[in-house]
């Protein structure tokens, strides 16, 4: 009788959690509209003396030292946001699936180092590099944390799955205090986005526009509130195609089955394709479904880089998007 | 309640010398003395240790090794032996140790050499609860760190407690039934996980891919002082208990008939291999294959015999789990490869030298 | 059990029917009955909803019905060579093999076509399967259900560590997982023109060595006394188990349990005369297959994320198992079916 009665409880807790798990997809349905995106600044300072300057992050704080040297970053935000500010780190990380930075940082970036994390960050390559100053990303290192302080003083930003993407600039600028340069540079930044936004408005209400990922044999479209949605469909302005999800409670991206592609009526797919998924394209292109989107019938199909649109975290990433938007839907404006 | 065929602990001395297949035995009947295996194997400890504070991407050389194990190095060297290496070097043989150990209790309460903590469902239950509190709870986890260990603990729990419940009847628990529903309530529990990581962001499942494969990269003092305090009570506890255990082997009428209370016994072993696994899973992540691999090797070592099983399980589990960190560590520099994929390998080839031995 | 068993098969070929419908009629996309009446008789390749049902589910339909049936007809011959009621491709390691050596080759290989993938297949499998039997005949006293379990699951986790280690150096993560959790979606009329000859050819070899199989169940003893020629029923159960199940691991990626539950059912209501059990358990193990994948499709929908129909099947099975586990104890029952 105990022993039903355990099982029982034990079973009731096990639904409880099941369903806790699929009401957040609820509760973030779809096609609801999500709350505006604001910008959260995710460092603060709090002292500065001639020697130091205190500094609060999401994982606690840290005194860093006025002219770091040799900076270490481990955050594919923070690295985008030094080479915006024109500091060349002493090592980086790889973005993922690959030993390189982003393409779009490839030039400011040649010949720095780069570490390929597998996993674990391997914490005495750090060590070899001789950081005065480590920037690391919430997620990946959050457990190192501790460890990576011993080496040096060692900043913490989380990566906004959800693009917010001009705040780490500012957040790096008040750590390495060229908080004015830092908001010069944003603002160019938001200037060039203007001057784009205008570029597009006779276009943007007329054809929408939509993201396809193909990968390892399946298509997958992404969200439009995340990573670059909020960049593309709010301050761009363009219009997204309706069978984009707004919200999406997975990693952001939803599996789009052949059927469902039939849904598409956009009129411009940014499409990136995985390496190993090219001949997967390839049979879908022949399908008659594909045939009938509309982005398909007028050749509106353009790929860009993956790490560009998936991997861009800071300015420069969006700068790039930019750039890919103006080549593929206003080609007189771009440079 | 019969014994179940095929549960007789490997290595034991069969009053004929051969197995029921016919042919030669395939395990030798002659055997070192036991002492000799246990001095032997803390000597290769040793020196696996040594090794593995000499390995790594920063070189040091044997004399600024030492210097900076006495303290007077450089900062950056003692950094590196003191604050990276040496705890990882301990963490290693800490749950090593807890892993063995729990893998012989379980051996020993299910009298079938092939039990090990991944059966009872311990590491099932702490991957669902880290995936369960990476998937509701995002933004709580990436605030504190304490929260993932604790939802891994936590889950571990769960589980053994259903896998307990569930096999608990009228008033016993047979070792196969225990085996048996652990085993389905983990294939539940990865069907349950699946679906979780199929709503992650692939940042988040690389993370918990890397996790579950058990590693030890965030090995620090802190982890340690956690984890000491569980090892150092429940390991002696599960010393004390050789003669019980042995005493089980034997099966449980006769345990009963002499003076054991079998189930009893039992339910308090059980508890103690689960708390024993619960922390080391929850710092070093899922390390499956250890709690099979070291007690059954150090059988064929020095027999069934509880008294030395233990501390000849315990080196071999701190080896070989040393072993794998360290390669994993060291083979594809600067990229690490986490210890359990290494235990799994090594575990892997095992099995094959196992296999082609009997056949051949 | 003996009901009047035309009458049974006559139930499940309705079942298996209406699944089939029903598997047309839902999908992503609304589609009406009236639609996919014309789609399938009066076909018209301009409409995307004609090419949708045409081109996409019917093919989704027949290749849950062929690798269901695979999937149940080989667990019921490995439940029958080896007497061990827990025995079923997921256990046994084909299915952990199959995936190995799939993820193997999408590190090493990824520009394999469909055609090495599916032989890759079938040698992982096989290898899985020689690991697991070896291991588990080891000691005294064989196979054991409880040995067979617990190999299986010490097997799993090596080759499930090594997948991991090539998945974290690779950085494949979560697309591997997509691969092997995608169940029937995306199949395709070439993926099905491929593998039929092997599903075909291994069903009814099945139904060939029926009746052997059945003497089989009485004990290695009794069927040699009976002029069985033990030796070569195994090596031919075991070659048909490897064709049909690597082709459906190819076809649908691992997908568990049915292979254990289906054979128990069908027992339970045939007996074991396997000339009976065989083309019941194809029957059975197809109309799961399409159940669990037309519930895996509505359970999209609340849950918001995909559901591969692997979970569909273990939430069947884990309970069954839970059931077979914990029923009158096995040892007892002298591994008997």
């Amino acid at each position: 009788m105990k022993a039903k009665l355990a099982v029982f409880s034990l079973l009731l807790l096990f639904g409880w959690a099941v369903v806790q798990s699929g009401r957040v997809g609820q509760s973030v349905d779809r096609w609801k509209k999500p709350a505006p995106v604001t910008s959260v600044r995710q460092i603060k300072v709090i002292e500065e003396t001639p020697e130091y300057r205190l500094v609060k992050h999401p994982l606690g704080k840290t005194k860093v030292p006025r002219k770091p040297r040799r900076i270490v970053s481990l955050s594919p935000a923070a690295t985008d946001s030094l080479a915006a500010l024109g500091v060349r780190p002493a090592l980086v990380a790889s973005s993922w699936q690959s030993g390189e930075p982003a393409p779009y940082l490839a030039d400011r970036l040649r010949g720095v180092p780069v570490i390929r994390r597998g996993g674990t960050t391997p914490l005495e390559a750090v060590l070899e590099a001789k950081p005065d100053l480590i920037f690391c990303e919430t997620m990946q290192d959050g457990r190192l944390y501790g460890q990576l302080g011993k080496i040096a003083p060692t900043v913490c930003l989380t990566s906004m799955g959800s693009g917010d993407r001009e705040a780490p600039i500012l957040d790096v600028g008040d750590v390495l205090a060229v908080a004015s340069q830092a908001r010069r540079r944003l603002d160019e930044y938001r200037q060039r986005r203007d001057r784009a936004q205008k570029a597009l408005a006779p276009q943007a209400k007329r054809q929408p526009v939509t993201f396809l990922r193909f990968r390892r044999n399946t298509c997958v479209i992404y969200a439009r509130s995340s990573m670059f949605g909020p960049l593309l469909f709010e301050q761009l302005g363009l219009s997204p195609d309706p069978a984009m999800p707004i919200v999406m409670s997975s990693g952001g991206w939803d599996v789009l089955s052949v059927e469902r592609l039939s849904t598409l009526s956009a009129e411009h797919i940014f499409l990136v394709v995985d390496p190993d998924s090219e001949a997967y394209l390839r049979g879908v292109a022949e399908t008659p479904i594909w045939r009938n989107i509309p982005a398909v019938k007028h050749k509106h199909v353009h790929r860009v880089a993956s790490k560009t649109w998936l991997g861009g975290e800071g300015i420069l990433g969006c700068e790039a998007i930019i750039d890919d938007v103006l080549a593929a839907m206003a080609p007189q404006e771009s440079r | 309640m019969m014994r179940e065929k095929g549960t007789v602990p490997i290595g034991a001395k069969h009053p004929s010398g051969r197995s029921g297949k016919g042919g030669p035995s395939p395990f030798p009947a002659r055997r070192l003395r036991p002492v000799a295996v246990l001095v032997l194997l803390t000597l290769v400890l040793l020196a696996t240790a040594i090794v593995s504070l000499d390995l790594g991407s920063v070189q040091l050389s044997p004399r600024q090794i030492l210097a900076a194990l006495a303290g007077q190095g450089e900062t950056q060297h003692e950094l590196v032996i003191l604050q990276l290496r040496l705890p990882r070097l301990v963490l290693s043989i800490l749950i090593g140790v807890g892993l063995a150990v729990s893998g012989v209790i379980l051996q020993g309460i299910t009298r079938n050499d092939l039990a090990s903590p991944d059966t009872v469902g311990v590491n099932a239950g702490s991957g669902l609860g880290m995936m369960f509190l990476l998937v509701v709870y995002p933004t709580a986890v990436a605030q504190s760190p304490l929260l993932l260990p604790l939802g891994a603990v936590a889950g571990a729990m769960a589980m053994t407690a259903l896998v307990f419940a569930l096999a608990y009847r009228q008033g016993s628990v047979l070792p196969s039934r225990l085996l048996l529903v652990g085993i389905a309530v983990g294939f539940g529990a990865q069907a349950a996980m699946l679906l979780f990581s199929l709503r992650m962001s692939f940042s988040m499942y690389s993370y918990v891919v890397t996790w579950m494969s058990g590693t030890l990269a965030a090995g620090d003092w802190t982890s340690i002082l956690l984890l000491l305090p569980c090892s150092l009570l429940l390991v002696p506890l599960a010393f004390s208990r050789t003669r019980v255990l042995n005493v089980m082997s034997l099966g449980d009428y006769l345990a009963a008939g002499l003076g054991v209370s079998v189930d009893r016994q039992r339910l308090l072993l059980l508890g103690v291999a689960t708390m024993l696994t619960a922390p080391c899973v929850a710092i070093g992540g899922h390390i499956g294959f250890l709690g099979l691999a070291a007690p059954h090797l150090a059988r064929r070592m020095v027999g069934a015999n509880h008294g030395v099983l233990f501390p000849a399980a315990a080196l071999c589990g701190a080896i070989l789990l040393l072993v794998a960190d360290s390669l994993g560590r060291h083979l594809f520099a600067p990229v690490e490869i986490p210890a359990g994929v290494l235990v799994g390998i090594l575990g892997g080839i095992y099995f094959l030298y196992l296999l082609a031995r009997t056949k051949g | 059990m003996q009901i009047k068993w035309p009458l049974i098969a006559a139930v499940v070929v309705g079942l298996l029917l209406v699944a089939v419908a029903l598997s047309l009629l839902v999908g992503d996309i609304p589609i009406s009955a009236a639609t996919v009446w014309d789609a399938l008789f009066s076909h018209d390749s301009q409409l995307s909803a004609h090419v949708i049902i045409r081109d996409w589910r019917l093919p989704r339909a027949v290749a849950d019905v062929l690798v269901g049936a695979s999937l149940a007809v080989a667990g019921a011959i490995m439940q029958a060579m080896t007497r061990n009621p827990l025995a079923s491709p997921g256990i046994m390691g084909l299915n952990t093999g199959a995936s190995f050596a799939t993820l193997l080759a999408m590190v090493l290989w990824p520009v394999a076509g469909r055609c090495e993938l599916i032989l890759l297949s079938i040698a992982g499998a096989t290898m899985g399967a020689a690991l697991v039997y070896g291991l588990g005949s080891l000691s005294r006293g064989g196979l054991t259900p409880v040995r067979l379990a617990l190999v299986g699951i010490a097997v799993s986790s090596v080759l499930g560590a090594i997948g991991n280690g090539l998945m974290i150096y690779h950085e494949l993560g979560q697309d591997a997982l997509l691969w092997f959790a995608r169940g029937t979606e995306g199949v395709e009329w070439l993926d099905i023109r491929m593998l039929l000859p092997m599903t075909g050819m291994g069903l009814l070899g099945a139904m060939a060595i029926a009746p052997a199989l059945g003497v089989l169940t009485l004990g290695d003893g009794v069927a040699r006394g009976l002029g069985q020629r033990t030796g070569s029923t195994k090596f031919l159960a075991a070659l048909i188990v490897l064709l049909l199940v690597g082709g459906a691991v190819a076809l649908a990626g691992p997908v568990g349990f049915i292979g254990l539950m289906v054979p128990h059912v069908v027992r339970y209501f045939v007996g074991l005369d396997h000339r009976a059990v065989i083309p019941g358990s194809a029957l059975c193990g197809a109309a799961l297959l399409l159940v669990a994948d037309i519930g895996a499709r509505f359970a999209t929908v609340p849950l918001k994320a995909p559901v591969p129909v692997g979970v569909m099947t273990a939430l069947l099975g884990v309970p069954f198992f839970l059931y077979l586990a914990c029923r009158r104890p096995t040892a007892a029952r002298g591994g008997r079916l």
